[in-house]
């Protein structure tokens, strides 16, 4: 068991309001649901704790064994727990009313800033630059979490501006100087199987001279360099990507710092949203995705 | 409004709500209502349903419907009725944002020679062919839509390959190479302009190869992605939709007689899966 110990009582000391996150409950069945859990805290057995109540809104996500009789549990500072869920079914307020999940149905449950919605992702059938230098399997989307090695994905809706894109993302393999994870806004209108020739995109990489960077460009324009500073991208470490494009500038979040630029405009009445990496024979890992609108 | 119930029917959906959640299940729904403009109320079959998704301006549904047509529209319920594995559902319809139905529109019975390998009947209905050949035993009327997705599981290196869905009309030819009317995807195509993928529209001793048109990007039969592809026949000629890019050949006779549709594939190297196969 990881646990340290000071960090997990001012975890369990810390609760907030629960109403600001939701629960997304995967089921064995492959349905997702949606909601908060009725009951303050979850109830679990921890191997060689004993009873523990952990309250839902310090919780990332809980991994259930197969056998469902071990659940892992991972903090938002990203300590786990081991134990057992205590109780049959774990009650959820959902948009169809409360309901009970039995806790031999769950496979996972990811937790989230409420208000968001999840983005439904396609992979398109646009393959890596070079099709004899990797395994050419293509963009895995499991649960929401995407694992992009050269192929590109997209939202099946459309967004409209004001729009805010949230992820994750994490840059697991670096094969050549160069690693980059775009994320594109490409108008209804651009063909699935090619590489748009419209798009607003934004960029979050390093460059094979040894500095890390964010742009914004639109289609084949030079780009606007919202950051560039000395350093990698740290592999293996997730960050936090905000973008948010209005009337009159894109924001761009990168953890803590944000970027603003107002030199990049498009007009896109409706848009997709893309996301495309390891052009570089790099591979990212993007999870969380969700659109708000502002 | 109410909803017809069939009860000896029941279609396995999935129904995406708005707040991110996947309902997996089952739903006794015969019929859908949908009301097109002021006052046209149309009772749609479900089982002929693909997709319903809530329109961008949340105004309205777009139905697509099992022969690839959209019909735009509201729904005209309230709740819709799901058995899951949480037990039965009553959801908001309001808060659903797509439901696909996930039956297929039609059973397909598929032939084969004796003894003839490279043609495989996986579980789920998925077909994989390595170099076999394999027809409909149903017949159908031309003019017809062929659906389908198509996965090409592995690419010869520096190698081509191609798999053909062709109409055919009667045993005797089909195994012969000729072929009245069908579409080939074809990767490692040795062309004038080098070596591309493509599509290749056929009918009788007249051929389209619409593998890039001028302006266009090459086109690339990516391996390892489920591709779209819809073949129409009709009297004013094959038309292909592929990935939502269009391919045409005109001048076309249809058949005039009922005709089997023939799945092909040239070498047992490449590997071709093709899934939620439809003739309508």
């Amino acid at each position: 068991m990881k646990v340290h110990w000071p960090i997990l009582f001012l975890v369990l000391a810390g609760a907030t309001a629960r109403a600001e996150w939701q629960a997304a409950f995967s089921l064995t069945d492959g349905s997702r649901i949606v909601g908060q859990p009725v009951a303050k805290a979850l109830p679990l057995q921890a191997d060689g704790v004993g009873a523990m109540e952990i309250p839902w809104d310090r919780i990332r996500a809980i991994q259930i064994s197969d056998d469902h009789r071990a659940a892992s549990v991972q903090l938002l500072n990203r300590d786990q727990v081991q134990g057992r869920i205590t109780g049959n079914a774990l009650s959820l307020e959902t948009l169809f009313g409360i309901r009970e999940v039995p806790v031999s149905l769950i496979r996972q449950v990811h937790f989230r800033r409420a208000g968001g919605r999840d983005v439904l992702w396609d992979v398109l059938p646009i393959a890596p630059r070079d099709l004899d230098a990797r395994p050419a399997a293509p963009a895995k989307v499991d649960e929401g979490e995407l694992t992009l090695d050269g192929w590109q994905v997209r939202s099946r809706r459309t967004f409209a501006r004001p729009v805010t894109f949230e992820c994750t993302a994490t840059l697991q393999k670096v094969v050549a100087n160069d690693a980059a994870l775009s994320i594109r806004f490409v108008p209804v209108d651009e063909p699935r199987d090619a590489v748009p020739a419209r798009a607003v995109v934004v960029m979050v990489g390093h460059r094979g001279n040894g500095r890390q960077f964010v742009t914004v460009s639109r289609n084949d324009a030079p780009p606007a360099i919202l950051y560039e500073e000395i350093g990698r991208l740290n592999v293996g470490e997730p960050y936090a990507i905000r973008v948010t494009w209005t009337d009159d500038k894109i924001e761009v979040g990168l953890n803590d710092s944000t970027f603003v630029t107002r030199a990049v405009t498009a007009w896109y009445e409706r848009f997709h949203i893309d996301l495309a990496g390891g052009q570089y024979g790099d591979t990212w890992r993007v999870a969380d995705c969700v659109v708000r609108n502002p | 409004m109410t909803l017809s119930l069939l009860l000896a029917m029941s279609l396995p959906v999935t129904v995406f709500l708005q707040d991110g959640s996947r309902i997996v299940g089952n739903t006794r729904i015969a019929q859908l209502p949908l009301r097109i403009g002021s006052s046209l109320v149309t009772n749609l079959p479900l089982q002929h349903v693909r997709t319903v998704t809530l329109t961008d301006d949340g105004a309205g549904q777009l139905v697509e419907l099992g022969h690839g047509d959209p019909l735009r529209g509201r729904v005209g319920v309230s709740t819709f009725p799901l058995s899951t594995s949480l037990g039965e559902l009553e959801l908001p319809w309001s808060t659903v944002e797509e439901l696909h139905v996930d039956a297929p529109t039609g059973e397909i019975q598929w032939l084969t020679a004796a003894g003839m390998p490279g043609f495989q009947l996986a579980q789920g209905g998925e077909l994989v062919l390595t170099g076999g050949r394999a027809w409909t035993q149903q017949r159908f009327q031309a003019p017809l839509v062929v659906e389908c997705e198509v996965l090409l599981a592995n690419r010869v290196n520096n190698g081509t390959g191609w798999l053909d869905i062709a109409l055919v009309a009667d045993s005797a030819r089909r195994m012969t190479t000729d072929r009245p009317s069908g579409v080939r995807l074809v990767y490692g195509a040795r062309t004038k302009e080098g070596v591309q993928d493509g599509v290749v529209l056929r009918h009788l001793h007249t051929a389209q190869d619409s593998t890039r048109r001028k302006g266009e990007a090459p086109f690339l039969l990516a391996p390892g992605v489920w591709h779209r592809l819809r073949f129409e026949v009709t009297g004013e000629g094959l038309r292909v939709l592929l990935n939502g890019r269009r391919y045409e050949l005109g001048g076309v006779q249809i058949p005039t007689i009922p005709v089997s549709v023939e799945l092909s594939s040239d070498q047992a190297d490449s590997r071709w899966r093709v899934r939620n196969f439809a003739v309508r």
